[in-house]
């Protein structure tokens, strides 16, 4: 679910940066959209740690 | 946060760098202070200008392993030891120290092995020893490397880089660079074209929502985290 927020998130600020004719507004969400990419990695890692450590039968 | 910049270059108008990062540096509460465009290096006023701000950057191209001469005659002018440590108000105690440093190698040419056979932190040793005397933190260094060779993406990112440098809370994370994200995308808003403000609240508000959902699991982590230990 949230995996799609950020994709979704991704797909708009790229309409965003077609729209930018000045420089540093284009610069700014580009670089944004690279966090936004970090947000959603960092977010698989971690539900993917919840779900192993949730399903760790030594902790049963 | 206030950022002070002190900036060497004996030709800067001629440094396509230099001006690609001035346009840069034209941000709330950030001084630009070119050394060698000074008529006089006035002593109280340079170390008043250290004392009000958060975070000090030093900014040169690389001559030689070294800072260009202009720096170094700023230092032993302004730096003075009572300033630095003898009068015993350790007046830049606490505040961040940065350095901004162009090269016209390539970087991975400095590391041992590399043709410059030394690395960027080593070369910098002096002046990490003066930030380390005055009590500072020290930031690590930012370098830009061949500026003329990088492809516009890659200038493009130096400039949000070098901006984030200037300004975001340190160390680096992605806590403080979503942190900063959001801040300045509130502030630039209003700067873009072609678009209704709905629109960029929207992706302001989906943002912090990521950033709140992130931190959210941070948390589960560490209450399970916590009833494994017991």
């Amino acid at each position: 679910m949230a995996e799609d927020t950020g994709i979704w998130l991704s797909k708009e600020l790229s309409k965003l940066v077609d729209k930018q004719k000045a420089y540093e507004n284009r610069a700014f969400l580009v670089a944004m959209k690279k966090v936004v990419k970090e947000q959603n990695d960092r977010m698989k890692l971690l539900q993917g740690e919840v779900d192993g450590r949730l399903w760790n039968h030594e902790q049963w | 946060m206030k950022t002070l910049i002190i900036v060497s270059h004996p030709e800067i108008n001629n440094s396509q760098t230099q001006q690609f990062l001035m346009q840069g540096a034209k941000l709330f509460d950030v001084t630009w202070h070119h050394v060698e465009g000074l008529k006089k290096i006035d002593v109280d006023n340079e170390q008043k200008l250290l004392r009000d701000a958060d975070r000090i950057i030093f900014q040169f191209p690389l001559y030689w392993y070294a800072a260009p001469a202009g720096l170094k005659d700023w230092e032993d002018k302004v730096l003075t030891r009572n300033f630095i440590y003898g009068d015993g108000n350790d007046n830049l105690r606490d505040k961040e120290f940065g350095i901004v440093v162009s090269t016209g190698m390539p970087l991975k040419e400095f590391r041992r092995g590399g043709t410059e056979n030394i690395t960027i932190d080593q070369i910098m040793a002096p002046l990490r020893a003066i930030a380390d005397r005055a009590k500072m933190q020290n930031l690590p260094v930012f370098v830009i490397s061949q500026f003329q060779y990088l492809k516009e993406e890659q200038q493009m990112q130096i400039l949000i880089d070098y901006q984030r440098y200037l300004t975001q809370k340190y160390p680096d994370t992605l806590d403080n660079r979503q942190e900063w994200f959001e801040q300045e995308f509130a502030d630039r808003l209003k700067t873009f074209d072609e678009t209704n403000c709905t629109e960029c609240e929207t992706i302001l508000n989906t943002f912090i929502q990521q950033k709140e959902d992130l931190s959210q699991l941070k948390s589960t982590i560490s209450l399970i985290k916590q009833g494994e230990d017991e």
